[in-house]
């Protein structure tokens, strides 16, 4: 199973991504990420307990549409299609800073090891590397590429000028 | 001037870490071609025709002494012995080796300088007004905001990957001077009735493919809630904006789709939920900022007897006066005058300038206005603060310098991009068509009696020269293979920005000078006393001038 930096370290995945799912019945057992339209449409039918649950925000999703299933899920995952595409920045910041959401937030697919670090000031806190090829230890060194940062973010909510 | 401390220092020197990581990375061909570009491209380098381009930030036109004699030392030993003032007040390198780029950005940080977001889709340098802080037309200094903006959008984490660039402008004075209106953001800092401090906003403005003069979102936005406005605007357009398509990709495109009212509605929803967030800027901070663009230890002079020192030095010496006339300009402070350094002397691509030149800007700066300089978006230097006393001096020092051409605002003070010479992406040269124009136009009186002309020149339709905003435009394009030149009237980029229109068919290079040469003709027979080309352009239209140009050219 591919690794995944989770929190700083490295991890196994025990998470199975459905991308496209048929109906709820034939579901695996086990924690599963679900596309946000799937998880809105069948939300009702979904009996999977919040720790097996997680839900995976595609770029061209509203992030504001998750709202009202953030209490039901454990992980919020947002799929980088490619890696110039900057949606998920700020994605996640809407889920994080605006609806308040405290679980795993995990970047997956094709994003790059050099935008780990602003990844994580954007609210994530776990990385699942599309790109079997990475290595993802040498990846985790990239987390901290800097020590200092002038503005907000969600992991210092202060900006610079009030630790100068 | 801001000056940097430990934390400033220290976040850019784990930048020139982190971008010779990275540089390691792709030379070893562990970080591949594509994932590398949008990398070196937010440090600044271009890869073009014949080498590299390095685009230095010179963050809203300021820099020292010491930093102009940094990049001396650079151009000598890291490029060709020179370099370029770009049109957004950047400098530019044009020859360095990409192996050689992060000791170029390492000897850069110990000055305080870098090429952060210089280039790529993030947010780039903020430009401002060359005479911010000592102009007469000023109602707040933008340079603390400038400054505010530097600094929270760079390494901001969520905006380095935008679907296109963006640039942000700043101005406090009543001239824009700043070009705000053509920017991906413009602000007009300004006080209201109650004296409280804040900012008129334009949005969606921008030169390129498609240029669109911006359209104002908000007539008075108090200054703490600057960054997080700001915030909202490019988190919409984070969003929304066009990532299939890179010409349909700046901001400017997606407020024209949605039309401003909707794009304000986006932006007001966005901005309501995070206007108290940690990014709100307490007035403590701004003060801070405030604290680093003081006025400098200016000695009280009385105007008059600074005129009258000169008076006669002025009398005696005709091209010194016309030199005053054209290049210096009113100080806020009495006895004091801004002087700018003319980058434009025929036969010198507009905007470039050698090692030993920049070496000696840097000691007239110690000498003459308190080791301090400015860029001009029209890519000339300034020296802000001189002793008005000290003119016929420093005239003379400029004048063996090189820097004494007397054609500031003048017709041969063109903004010209690097053109077919050195980008990628020229259809045509433009360097060459600034110099055929300077030559034909070498009448010192002629060009005082036409007055004031913006004469832009781009090479392609990115426009880099601000063609569309020259009262007088032109733009290299090809026709199977051949370079022609179509020429644009009526351009402005300052308070009325408006766009040129086009004369009609493009013109070959050899038919430039002459054609320039009809239209000033029409202006000259056709204006009215105190009527500037554009203003004679506005009341009689384009039709005239095309009819004489093409009339001619049959
Ligand atoms: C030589 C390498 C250069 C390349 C490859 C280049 C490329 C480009 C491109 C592709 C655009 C259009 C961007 C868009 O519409 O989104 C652009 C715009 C621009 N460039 Fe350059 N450029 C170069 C040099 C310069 C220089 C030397 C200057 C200043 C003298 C400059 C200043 C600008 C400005 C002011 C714009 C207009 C921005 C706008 O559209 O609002 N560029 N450049
Ligand atoms: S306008 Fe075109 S030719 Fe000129 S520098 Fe820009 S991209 Fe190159």
């Amino acid at each position: 199973m591919p690794k995944l930096i989770n929190n700083g370290v490295l991890e196994e995945n025990v998470w199975q991504t459905i991308s496209e799912p048929t109906d709820v019945a034939s579901l695996p057992e086990g924690k599963v990420l679900l596309p946000l339209a799937f998880v809105q449409a069948n939300i009702d039918e979904i009996t999977i307990s919040k720790d097996n649950l997680g839900i995976i925000i595609l770029p061209a999703d509203a992030a504001e549409d998750s709202a009202p299933l953030l209490d039901k899920v454990s992980v919020v995952a947002f799929e980088f299609q490619n890696f110039m595409d900057g949606r998920g920045f700020s994605q996640a910041r809407i889920v994080r800073e605006e609806l308040g959401f405290e679980g795993e937030v995990r970047a997956t697919g094709q994003f790059i090891r050099d935008q780990l670090l602003y990844l994580k000031r954007c609210g994530f806190n776990a990385f699942e590397f599309g790109d079997e090829s990475v290595d993802v230890e040498a990846a985790l060194a990239s987390l901290s590429d800097f020590t200092e940062y002038y503005q907000a973010g969600v992991d210092e909510p202060k900006p610079l000028y009030q630790r100068r | 001037m801001y000056v940097y401390d430990q934390h400033d220092a220290k976040i850019l020197s784990e930048r020139v870490a982190q971008f010779r990581g990275q540089t390691e990375r792709f030379l070893a061909g562990e970080l591949k071609e594509e994932q590398f570009l949008p990398l070196r491209l937010q440090n600044g380098l271009y890869v073009q025709r014949l080498a590299p381009m390095l685009r230095i930030n010179v963050p809203y036109g300021m820099m020292n002494s010491t930093q102009l004699r940094r990049l001396a030392h650079i151009a000598r030993h890291y490029d060709k012995g020179y370099c370029h003032i770009s049109t957004r007040q950047n400098v530019q390198f044009n020859w360095p080796d990409l192996a050689e780029v992060p000791d170029i950005l390492a000897e850069l940080a110990e000055v305080g300088m870098h090429a952060t977001q210089s280039s790529g889709n993030c947010i780039r340098n903020t430009t401002s007004d060359q005479f911010a802080g000592i102009a007469s037309d000023e109602s707040v200094d933008p340079r603390p905001y400038c400054e505010m903006i530097r600094q929270w959008s760079s390494f901001h984490p969520e905006f380095a990957f935008l679907p296109r660039k963006f640039k942000i402008a700043v101005t406090g004075a009543d001239a824009d001077r700043a070009a705000i209106r053509v920017h991906d953001i413009g602000l007009r800092v300004k006080k209201n009735d109650a004296g409280e401090v804040g900012f008129q906003v334009f949005v969606g403005g921008g030169l390129g493919r498609t240029p669109v003069i911006g359209q104002e979102i908000c007539d008075f936005l108090p200054e703490n809630d600057l960054l997080t406005y700001l915030e909202a605007i490019i988190r919409v357009y984070n969003l929304n904006g066009n990532r299939q398509n890179k010409y349909k990709a700046r901001i400017k495109i997606l407020v024209r789709a949605l039309g401003i009212d909707t794009f304000k509605e986006k932006v007001t929803a966005q901005w309501q939920r995070m206007k108290d967030s940690y990014t709100k800027v307490p007035g403590e901070e701004i003060d801070r900022l405030k604290g680093f663009f003081t006025t400098p230890a200016y000695e009280s002079l009385s105007e008059t007897d600074s005129t009258q020192a000169i008076a006669s030095f002025a009398e005696d010496n005709t091209a010194f006066k016309k030199w005053m006339d054209r290049n210096t300009q009113q100080h806020k402070v009495a006895g004091y005058s801004a002087v700018t350094l003319s980058l434009k002397p025929t036969g010198v691509a507009p905007g470039d300038i050698t090692d030993s030149q920049l070496e000696a800007i840097a000691d007239l700066a110690d000498k003459y206005s308190f080791g301090e300089v400015r860029t001009t978006h029209e890519q000339n230097i300034v020296l802000a603060d001189v002793k008005t006393a000290d003119l016929p001096e420093l005239w003379q020092a400029l004048k063996d310098n090189g820097f004494a051409t007397p054609n500031i605002g003048m017709l041969t003070d063109m903004i010209c991009c690097p053109g077919g010479d050195f980008c990628s992406l020229a259809n045509a040269k433009s360097i060459p068509i600034a110099e055929d124009i300077q030559r034909t136009f070498d009448d010192w009186d002629y060009l005082y009696d036409l007055g004031p002309i913006d004469l832009n020149l781009s090479g392609c339709m990115n426009a880099c020269g601000h063609h569309h905003v020259g009262n007088i435009g032109i733009l290299g394009v090809d026709k199977k293979g051949k370079e022609f030149y179509q020429v644009q009237l009526g351009g402005q980029a300052g308070n009325d920005a408006s766009l040129g229109k086009v004369l009609g068919p493009a013109f070959t290079r050899e038919e430039i000078p002459e054609v320039i040469k009809t239209i000033l003709d029409i202006y000259v027979n056709q204006r009215t006393e105190e009527e500037h080309f554009v203003d004679t352009y506005q009341r009689i239209g384009l039709e005239p001038f095309k009819e004489r140009v093409y009339a001619k050219a049959n």
